[in-house]
């Protein structure tokens, strides 16, 4: 049976938080010790009159509450506001650059999932030989190189030294269009248009974004995975099994496999915050056309709405994922189905 | 003859754990250089001498020059004293707030409990990395806001870690004991029940360093954190990024070893005190 009454439960405690987080963010934005009317007007223009108009203008001249209400029911009506530096609206702003950062995220959650899992699972299962030493470095060197230096000497091995991968300028080559606007995902894009120049061009430029962004993230879900797999095979029922003389790989693939797999679900949610976090570091590296790029500029020209649309998206985004994971949770474990 | 034992026994858990001598063995190097450093680097790390700028590693100049011709070497030794003042701040921050309220929330239940960990998890709905850049971009760019700002995103993941352990410790007899004999609420919180939930925590502050060196340097590098011409470590790679593309790879891949060998440092240590302390403890 599903449990509709909790999903609803769930869904609706989203709006609290969605709510708590513009909130924090409004605040956070007008502590910035800067003048966003200032950052506008060209320094040989600022008289007192043409501030006050623009400062009216922007609506600034209100009073704080009313500013906050008003961004608040705006929120609600799907209208982000306008992107004071850019001179675009937020949600055009946005759509325009979430595909960019939505294709480099899923693509290195995947390969954080494919590679972390396994190799998780090989450490936990094989304790103290070979191979757990061998995912223990990579763990350690994966949680320990910071990725917006990784990044970079990614950059000089992989472009600089060795010229495999082109050069760190955005999501395709410079001379080669992109592929006709379905997703915005260009990998899918070409892929449904069977474009495959553009197809090969774009996932170049994606490997060494997304090793720099994966790298840490990989490591935290192999270190995880290790110690569920290394807890479910000390436990009662692996001795059972073991006892009644079942093979090791029925013991690891029937029993451990089963209990241990599950908390990773819910890990899945925390490492898809940390790849958000850690992509707009990337972004700025690899000169990537995402949102984690306009967010960094937001904060650098005071665009109050700019900054505050990213962080609804993104916070949005986040507590669905981790909604997802934990309802998916709850559906596979008989345990909690009441 | 107890404590010597103990003392002993202590010992021999540390001589087994190959992670927590490694870790020890790095920190101390990073402490080494931090401390005693500038005493045997004599070049002064904000000497500008465009003459020599670029220089690749030589014997004058171990890690080779930047971009204003100032020593690396130089600078990364200098910088370690800015990079392990932010990774303290951040984990004082995080640790003295994030006990406090997380173990109030825990001792107290109830209203306090449910007001303080909806605040938590409304910051938790924030990727920790990009509360802290907001918050850093309120506070102003210089070094120790950063850390400040890493610090405040830390307080939410403290929270949830103590108050889970103090639901479970208040519930222990010798709590229920202190009562009958009629401690103080607060004694009792503050005498019996922290004091036993708090080794997770520590075990926890030394993953929480290692995070905080990253984040603060990441923070630096996007422009937030340090400001010129701070020597700092995610500065000077921040400084050197532009000239990756035309060979000069040295000036940015000195100031991330040390990033990485002192992250790698407080990781170790970390996994060591985490086997030791309990081995079925796990730090997410």
């Amino acid at each position: 049976m599903i449990p509709y009454k909790y999903i609803l439960f769930r869904i609706i405690a989203i709006f609290p938080v969605v709510v708590g987080a513009v909130t924090l963010m409004f605040i956070i934005m007008r502590l910035i010790p800067a003048d966003p009317v200032l950052m506008l007007i060209d320094p040989a223009h600022r008289t007192p009159e043409v501030i006050a108009s623009m400062r009216k203008a922007m609506g600034l001249d209100q009073p704080l509450y009313v500013q906050y209400f008003s961004y608040l029911f705006n929120v609600f009506r799907g209208d982000l506001g306008y992107s004071w530096h850019s001179g675009h609206t937020v949600t055009e702003e946005l759509i325009m650059r979430f595909p960019a950062t939505l294709e480099l995220v899923t693509i290195s959650l995947i390969v954080c999932v494919l590679v972390g899992i396994p190799l998780g699972i090989l450490a936990g299962w094989r304790r103290g030989k070979m191979a757990d030493h061998f995912a223990s470095g990579i763990t350690l060197a994966g949680l320990s190189l910071p990725p917006f230096w990784w990044g970079i000497i990614l950059i000089i091995l992989f472009y600089f030294f060795i010229p495999l991968c082109p050069a760190p300028l955005g999501r395709i080559s410079i001379g080669v269009n992109p592929p006709t606007h379905i997703t915005g995902l260009y990998l899918l894009d070409s892929l449904l248009t069977g474009n495959t120049v553009v197809f090969v061009d774009s996932f170049r430029h994606l490997i060494l974004p997304v090793a720099a962004l994966a790298f840490f993230n990989l490591a935290l879900l192999t270190k995880l995975q290790r110690s569920e797999i290394a807890e479910a095979l000390e436990s009662d029922y692996i001795k059972t099994a073991r006892a009644k003389g079942a093979s090791e790989t029925t013991v690891l693939f029937k029993h451990a496999l089963k209990n241990a797999l599950l908390p990773t679900i819910t890990e899945i949610g925390l490492i898809f915050g940390g790849l958000i976090g850690g992509e707009v570091v990337v972004e700025q590296v690899f000169s990537w056309p995402g949102m984690g790029r306009y967010a960094v500029d937001c904060i650098q020209f005071v665009d109050y709405a700019g900054l505050q649309g990213f962080i609804i998206v993104v916070v949005l985004t986040f507590t669905v994922v981790n909604l997802i994971t934990d309802l998916l949770y709850a559906f596979i474990d008989p345990r909690i189905k009441q | 003859m107890l404590t010597n034992k103990r003392w002993k026994y202590s010992l021999f858990l540390i001589k087994n754990s190959k992670a927590l001598i490694m870790g020890l063995a790095l920190l101390i190097f990073v402490l080494c250089v931090t401390f005693f450093g500038p005493l045997l680097v004599t070049a002064n790390p904000n000497l500008v001498n465009l003459q020599e700028k670029l220089l690749p590693p030589s014997s004058g100049h171990p890690f080779g020059t930047d971009m204003l011709g100032r020593d690396i070497l130089s600078r990364i030794v200098y910088g370690a004293r800015n990079t392990m003042l932010a990774a303290a701040i951040s984990v004082v921050i995080g640790l003295f707030f994030g006990v406090f309220l997380g173990g109030i929330a825990g001792y107290a239940g109830k209203k306090v409990d449910m007001g303080l960990m909806r605040s938590a998890d409304i910051l938790l709905a924030f990727p920790t990395l990009l509360l802290a850049m907001a918050l850093c971009a309120a506070l102003g760019p210089s070094l120790e806001k950063a850390a400040l700002a890493v610090g405040i995103s830390f307080i939410p993941s403290y929270m949830r870690l103590i108050r889970s352990k103090v639901l479970s410790v208040k519930e222990m007899e010798y709590v229920e004991a202190a009562r009958a004999i009629g401690a103080s609420s607060w004694r009792i919180f503050s005498h019996h029940v922290l004091p036993n939930s708090i080794s997770p925590v520590f075990v926890a502050s030394m993953v929480y360093a290692g995070f905080g060196i990253l984040w603060t340097t990441s923070l630096s590098f996007i422009g937030l954190g340090a400001q010129p011409p701070t020597p700092e470590w995610g500065l000077m790679i921040l400084q050197g990024r532009d000239y990756v593309l035309s060979g000069q790879w040295w000036v940015v891949a000195f100031p991330g070893i040390f990033i990485a060998i002192a992250v790698a440092a407080f990781n170790l240590i970390g996994d060591g005190l985490r086997d030791i302390l309990s081995p079925k403890l796990r730090i997410t």
